[in-house]
């Protein structure tokens, strides 16, 4: 009996304390290293001085005014033409996706798979690759320096998450609550409109987010293949060589907060999605 | 809910159309599927195929660009610099994302999500920012040297800007948080009890984490090493902005030879060079792991 | 509740119909999001190529800015021509253009890479010297050259050694020649230089005492053993005209090789930098009329325009670039044309680039610089 006593308090014991101690120290540090940087950012932005200090030398919203009301500020266009590719591109990565992801989930066929790698391929592929091999074929089609031109090459790149994104959802989908549904004498569209749809939506829009960020920070396309229509990050690029004013302090600023709410909004919707997937196999529920 | 009257008579009309149905079924489940493997076969294969095929038809029939790429000493080099850059990054972000993963997988509730935060917030930020964050905080006059110099502690401003030290710093600073996650994931769903086994079996701390817990995380680290090498080699951004004249990586040099030089089937030759790369760290990824924990990583 | 499903709406199947509704609901969603963007791009991009418009594949950033304000827009008014510019004349474009045989420019900024691609692969048209009324009046010797036959040569820059005004606060303190730019004892500090040969070499064979008449052909062995020893005070290779004034002005470099007008235009703006005229390389920037271009007659009246001397006199004020129609210079204020590098006290300090000689060999010296920068 000593021995089952014994080895029941041991079960008791914490296991590892130093060492999860360790871990924690470390965790600390390198969660610091990843932080920090980033956090630093915004003081600066704030610093009346031309070049950007930590802490910041007075306060002054001058940079802020620098990026909203200077008079020939590329900030405001390049915002807003990334903006407008960013949500077309979502638009469009998250139609080609979601479709493909409902088409491939009840493929019964041993080429699913092989087609479902084609569409998740692109993510992998090298982006400078694609950047170059997208280029060379989209300047004699007219395509470069052009908004929809962009926006084709970054649905390319973004279509594979929003695939990979509702697949996984669909894949925890009760298929049976379609079949109940059309037994009921609803027809595929209605089956989809009303019940699938409803339950995977989470899943739409957090693809749709992958795809909007997707585009929003991308550079090495935006580099080569934007011409006149400058994007913010290929304005941040060719600016942080040039004129390293805390003017970009204040555009990280804004885009942290982007970010932040994007963030957000894509745990909410994680857990919604979670919310539904093990909701859904209850009876009774509407 | 009452629902066999109705399914079993329309099933009944003889396995004959049932077998068509289902094949009509497929092919429109195949034609949902369409728009995006078009999209993707004509504006992305297409493209990156004649690219990889003026590699070797360019200016004509000839291996001449790959032969270049490894008789030419300096461009030999920059694989080879590439190559050794990948493998140290990964290589760093596996030990220090490992504690970090350890600690998120036993963190409980608000710690864990407070953990996330910070390991999350970077990780959605630009990668433009970041770069700019390091510029300003390692540069002659950026955030270290200005501190330390205050401070007394150093005489002489240290070179941390544009030079190897920095393009890693800046590269791990990008790419931790993708092998955190991975790591995470895994160690998250591991199995408890099995440790508690081990325990009461006699051993001690450290066999419990070298004997159980490790290889169990183990798919978990490959998963991130593989992602995070895959992503290292084809960097672009941070050692064309953080790097000095001698670190220069593949990627730097297609777009040079390119868009200035328009040497295209060279360019095409370092393009193969770099997915044969990373085809190779897949195949070694099959051998060791399993692809489909990959596409596990969306849940 | 008896459903009574039609003939073929077993469970699980996707109506023809129902089929048939998404896909049409899908094509009609991406042409519309096709048409939307192509309507708000629309007056993004340009119009159709049609009479009446020039488009031309322009050097971007500020030089275009003064190439607006001081020739097109103004030629524009005059002329009634649409003159529209697009920043970004890389051979790669033109290259890829060209192979597809749609070349969509009509005229080019043709630089150092883009002459040497473009010759050979038989890019431009030939310059109807007899067509453009001021043609007569541009420099002889600019005329005279290879380049001139499918080039025009718009304006004249020099690379010259520039120097931060805060580290050298005299001119007689600062460095005054590439030997002093390769003296690091007298001259302390990191320094900076184009991450291209072009005019590097010759700066080199300059500091290692080579006279200006006999720069060329280069010797390029003799310019690379100068570059090595100068390579470990290089701080880091400037790829853009705003790079070099970022670099200068916030002392991260105490001196580098620059192009005038960047200097010009920053001193303007009060920025703590300078240069000096003394052993700079002058040389010539052409554009040219590209084969297949939508509306090449128009395309020469633009070109006439922009050799036209008045034009060419603001252009100098605006960046610092010097004409090459000698009679740019005629009322010109001697203050501007002081600072201008083929001005009379000017021209004679520096080594005219023989870009003839430059583009033969420009292929090799590049890998080998390339090369060079990375060792």
């Amino acid at each position: 009996m000593s021995a089952g006593a014994a080895s029941r308090r041991a079960a008791h014991r914490p296991p590892r304390r130093w060492g999860t101690t360790a871990a924690t120290v470390v965790a600390a540090l390198v969660l610091f290293y990843l932080s920090a940087p980033v956090v630093v950012v915004i003081p600066m932005s704030f610093t009346s001085s031309r070049y950007p200090t930590f802490p910041p030398v007075g306060l002054s919203l001058r940079w802020y005014d620098e990026f909203f009301f200077a008079p020939r500020s590329q900030w405001l266009t390049a915002t807003g033409n990334s903006l407008e590719i960013a949500t077309l591109t979502a638009l469009c990565a998250t139609l080609l996706g979601t479709l493909a992801a409902l088409g491939l989930s009840r493929l019964r066929s041993r080429y699913a798979s092989t087609l479902a790698m084609a569409i998740i391929f692109p993510i992998v592929i090298p982006i400078v690759v694609v950047a170059i091999a997208v280029y060379l074929v989209y300047v004699p089609l007219r395509l470069n320096g052009t908004v929809h031109g962009v926006v084709l090459a970054h649905t390319m790149i973004a279509t594979g998450f929003s695939f990979l994104v509702v697949s996984a959802a669909l894949r925890n989908f009760d298929i049976t609550l379609e079949r109940a549904a059309q037994s009921l004498g609803a027809d595929p569209f209605q089956t989809f409109r009303r019940i699938t749809l409803p339950i995977i939506a989470p899943a739409v829009l957090s693809g749709a987010l992958f795809a909007f960020i997707t585009s929003w920070d991308e550079v090495l396309i935006a580099l080569f293949l934007s011409g006149n229509v400058m994007t913010l990050p290929r304005l941040m690029w060719e600016l942080v060589r040039t004129d390293l004013t805390p003017t970009i302090a204040a555009a990280s600023t804004l885009l942290i907060v982007v970010s932040t709410l994007l963030l957000t909004l894509a745990e909410l919707l994680r857990r919604s999605q979670e919310r539904r997937a093990s909701g859904a196999g209850r009876a009774g529920e509407p | 809910m009452q629902i066999a009257g109705p399914i079993t008579r329309t099933l009944t009309p003889g396995l004959d159309t049932g077998a068509r149905l289902e094949r009509r079924r497929q092919l429109l489940c195949l034609g949902l599927a369409a728009p995006a493997l078009l999209a993707l076969g004509v504006f992305l294969f297409y493209p990156v195929v004649r690219l990889l095929l003026r590699s070797v038809f360019d200016p004509s029939p000839t291996l001449d660009n790959y032969v270049r790429a490894f008789a030419v000493p300096q461009y030999l080099g920059v694989l080879w610099y590439t190559l050794q850059t990948s493998v140290t990054v990964t290589i760093l972000c596996l030990v220090l994302g490992y504690p970090l993963a350890y600690a998120l997988a036993e963190a409980r509730g608000s710690a864990r999500s407070v953990m996330l935060v910070f390991l999350l917030l970077p990780f959605w930020t630009s990668i433009m920012v970041r770069t700019y964050a390091w510029m300003v905080i390692l540069g002659d006059q950026g955030l270290i040297n200005t501190w330390l110099l205050q401070l007394g502690i150093i005489s002489r401003k240290l070179p941390l800007l544009f030079n190897s030290f920095a393009v890693h710093v800046g590269m791990v600073h990008y790419l931790l948080p993708f092998a955190v996650l991975p790591m995470f994931s895994i160690m998250v769903r591991l199995d408890r009890t099995l440790l508690r086994a081990a325990q009461s079996l006699g051993a001690g701390p450290w066999h419990v984490f070298w004997r159980v817990y490790l290889p169990l995380s183990l798919p978990g680290v490959l998963a991130g090493a593989l992602l995070v090498f895959i992503l290292a080699t084809g960097f672009f951004v941070t050692p064309s902005q953080l790097g000095g004249r001698s670190d220069v990586m593949v990627a730097q040099l297609i777009q040079l030879q390119i868009m200035r030089f328009t040497n295209w089937g060279f360019g095409g030759a370092l393009a193969v060079l770099l997915l044969v790369l990373v085809a190779l760290a897949l195949l070694l990824y099959s051998r060791v792991g399993r692809l489909s924990t990959l596409w596990g990583m969306g849940e | 509740m008896e459903a009574t499903p039609a003939a073929d709406t077993a469970p699980g199947v996707l109506t023809r119909r129902a089929f048939l509704r998404i896909l049409a609901g899908t094509s009609l969603t991406l042409a519309g999001l096709g048409l939307a963007s192509t309507a708000t791009a629309a007056p993004r991009s340009a119009p159709a190529a049609q009479s009446g418009t020039v488009k031309i594949l322009s050097a971007g950033g500020q030089l275009d800015e003064c190439f607006r304000q001081t020739i097109w827009t103004p030629y524009a008014q005059e002329s009634g021509l649409s003159i529209v510019d697009i920043g970004g004349s890389e051979p790669a474009k033109i290259k890829a253009a060209f192979e597809a045989n749609n070349v969509e420019w009509d005229i080019c900024e043709a630089w150092t890479e883009v002459i040497a691609a473009g010759i050979p692969a038989g890019w431009f048209v030939e310059v109807p010297w007899d067509q453009l009324s001021n043609g007569g009046d541009l420099f002889p010797e600019l005329r005279g050259t290879t380049f001139a036959r499918y080039g025009v040569p718009i304006f004249l820059f020099s690379s010259v050694l520039g120097y931060n005004t805060n580290t050298y606060q005299s001119p007689d303190a600062a460095p005054k020649s590439w030997a002093d730019f390769w003296d690091t004892d007298k001259f302390p500090g990191p320094r900076a230089l184009y991450a291209f040969p072009e005019h590097q070499l010759e700066i080199a064979l300059l500091a290692d005492g080579v006279p200006p008449d006999q720069l060329y052909p280069l010797d390029v062995d003799r310019a690379f053993k100068s570059l090595d020893r100068i390579k470990p005070h290089i701080k880091t290779f400037y790829e853009t005209g705003a790079q070099q004034v970022q670099l200068l002005s916030s002392g991260e470099v105490v001196m580098s090789s620059v192009w005038n007008g960047r200097m010009f235009a920053a001193k303007r703006d009060g920025q703590p930098v300078d240069f000096t005229f003394n052993q700079g390389i002058l040389a010539v920037d052409h554009y040219a009329v590209l084969k297949g271009g939508p509306n090449t007659p128009d395309a020469w009246k633009v070109m006439n325009a922009m050799i036209d001397p008045k034009k060419q006199a603001a252009l100098a004020g605006c960046i610092g670039y010097g004409p090459t129609n000698s009679k740019a210079f005629d009322g010109m204020d001697p203050a501007l044309a002081a600072q201008l590098p083929s001005s009379p006290q000017n021209k004679p300090l520096q080594a005219i680039q023989d870009l003839a000689s430059w583009s033969q060999m420009a292929q090799a010296i590049t890998e080998r610089y390339n090369a060079w920068k990375l060792g």
